[in-house]
């Protein structure tokens, strides 16, 4: 994790205990949830999983207009992007946990394999018999190209077995789950080989 | 669709492929730079049973090999092999590339750290019909093998056998096999001579060690 995704994860924490109906974590107990908090923290990190491209493509600037023309409330239209951020809030609320999201992100926040081997990623590979993939995504400013790049040079420099492919797509983070062909080919290829080197074929 | 990991075999190799594949021993530690669709690689294991890797610049080329289940990776000779401990690899492969790096001595001093040997083939630009071509017509020559115009060519750095004899010299490599062949793959008549290999030879492949 860089800064930026420890920063944005803050963000979303924040909204989260800004919420009344937190209760300093307690709120199980009195049967409620920070729903306001939780979905504010799922509209900040569902950004970070798409694209300027993807977001253009799909919204632009289009508005969906609102319900009832009030003159005393001129820009009451509602930007496509933001109901769709409003959907993504409002239906994690109802599978996700507070608590649980925060101490996810925590733990996401401090996992550095690095530290864990002195500082030197290359040290935390060394004598790996492992097999390793790396796939990026052009367009994924969450996990940018370059942090993967990092990743494959610690590699390197133990001569472990590596593959490196950067997928070009306009869909951003998200696309892991999206139809995309080439991911799709390059898991698939990587499995198979992987597996004939295992015995397994 | 995916047809997963396709045996390739020795018939169907390139030729340049084919005579680099006889000079790697079975079972070595390959890493083959500029790899393409890892076809060396996939027959090296096949065949040998050789631990080979890839390196290849073009990301469309990379994704059609990790497809067939081959270790490639995307990156570029010119900057990745500083990353690689030394003697990491039995043979160091760089096929048809050398003429497009950037810096084609500092890539071999890399392989030859990296690695304890290195392969090496390249086109032979001092091929006769290409010093013809430039000596006839005073054009840039454009023959099969050097087959795209000066202003778009990815060849920035084409040498000849005698120049790559010279860089081997001048660097200290000891040059324990080398041959020239046309396109075809012939050796013959001018198996012994550099000098009418230079002449006569459409491609050369070296195979190298740092003098120690």
């Amino acid at each position: 994790m860089g800064s930026a995704n420890i920063a944005f994860h803050e963000v979303g924490r924040q909204a989260i205990f800004a919420d009344p109906n937190w209760r300093g974590g307690h709120y199980w107990r009195a049967g409620v949830i920070p729903e306001r908090g939780l979905a504010v923290a799922r509209m900040v990190a569902h950004i970070t999983y798409l694209s300027e491209q993807a977001l253009t493509r799909k919204f632009g600037r289009r508005l969906r207009a609102a319900p009832i023309a009030d003159p005393l409330a001129p820009f009451s239209d509602v930007f496509e992007v933001e109901s769709y951020l409003h959907h993504q809030g409002s239906t994690f609320v109802r599978r996700f946990d507070a608590n649980s999201y925060v101490t996810i992100t925590r733990a996401m926040d401090h996992f550095d394999l690095a530290a864990e081997a002195g500082g030197d990623l290359a040290a935390a590979f060394r004598g790996t018999p492992t097999r390793f993939c790396l796939v990026s995504f052009s367009s994924d400013w969450l996990f940018p190209t370059q942090e993967s790049r990092a990743i494959v040079r610690a590699l390197n420099q133990v001569a472990a077995n590596v593959s490196f492919v950067e997928i070009e797509t306009d869909k951003g983070h998200d696309a892991f789950l999206l139809d995309e062909p080439d991911f799709h080919r390059t898991v698939a290829g990587f499995l198979a080989g992987s597996a004939e080197h295992a015995g397994l074929g | 669709m995916d047809q997963g990991p396709v045996q390739f075999l020795a018939k169907n190799l390139r030729v340049d492929l084919r005579l680099i594949a006889e000079m790697i021993a079975p079972g070595a530690r390959v890493l083959d730079i500029g790899c393409g669709d890892g076809t060396l690689i996939d027959h090296l294991y096949r065949t040998k049973g050789c631990d080979a890797r890839g390196i290849e610049i073009d990301m469309k080329v990379v994704t059609s090999a990790i497809a067939r289940g081959l270790p490639v990776m995307q990156g570029d000779a010119d900057v990745d092999l500083a990353h690689y401990p030394d003697g990491a690899f039995d043979y160091v492969v760089l096929s048809r590339t050398l003429q497009a790096v950037g810096r084609p001595r500092e890539v071999l001093r890399q392989m030859l750290r990296i690695g304890t040997r290195a392969v090496v083939s390249f086109p032979n630009f001092g091929h006769w019909q290409v010093r013809l071509q430039l000596l006839l017509g005073g054009r840039m020559p454009m023959t099969a093998v050097w087959d795209r115009p000066w202003y778009e060519t990815p060849n920035i750095h084409p040498c000849t056998i005698a120049d790559f004899f010279a860089l081997c010299a001048a660097e200290g490599y000891e040059v324990e096999r080398w041959l020239a062949a046309d396109e075809a793959g012939r050796r013959a008549p001018w198996r012994r001579s550099a000098r009418l290999a230079n002449l006569f030879g459409e491609q050369a492949v070296f195979l190298l060690r740092a003098r120690r």
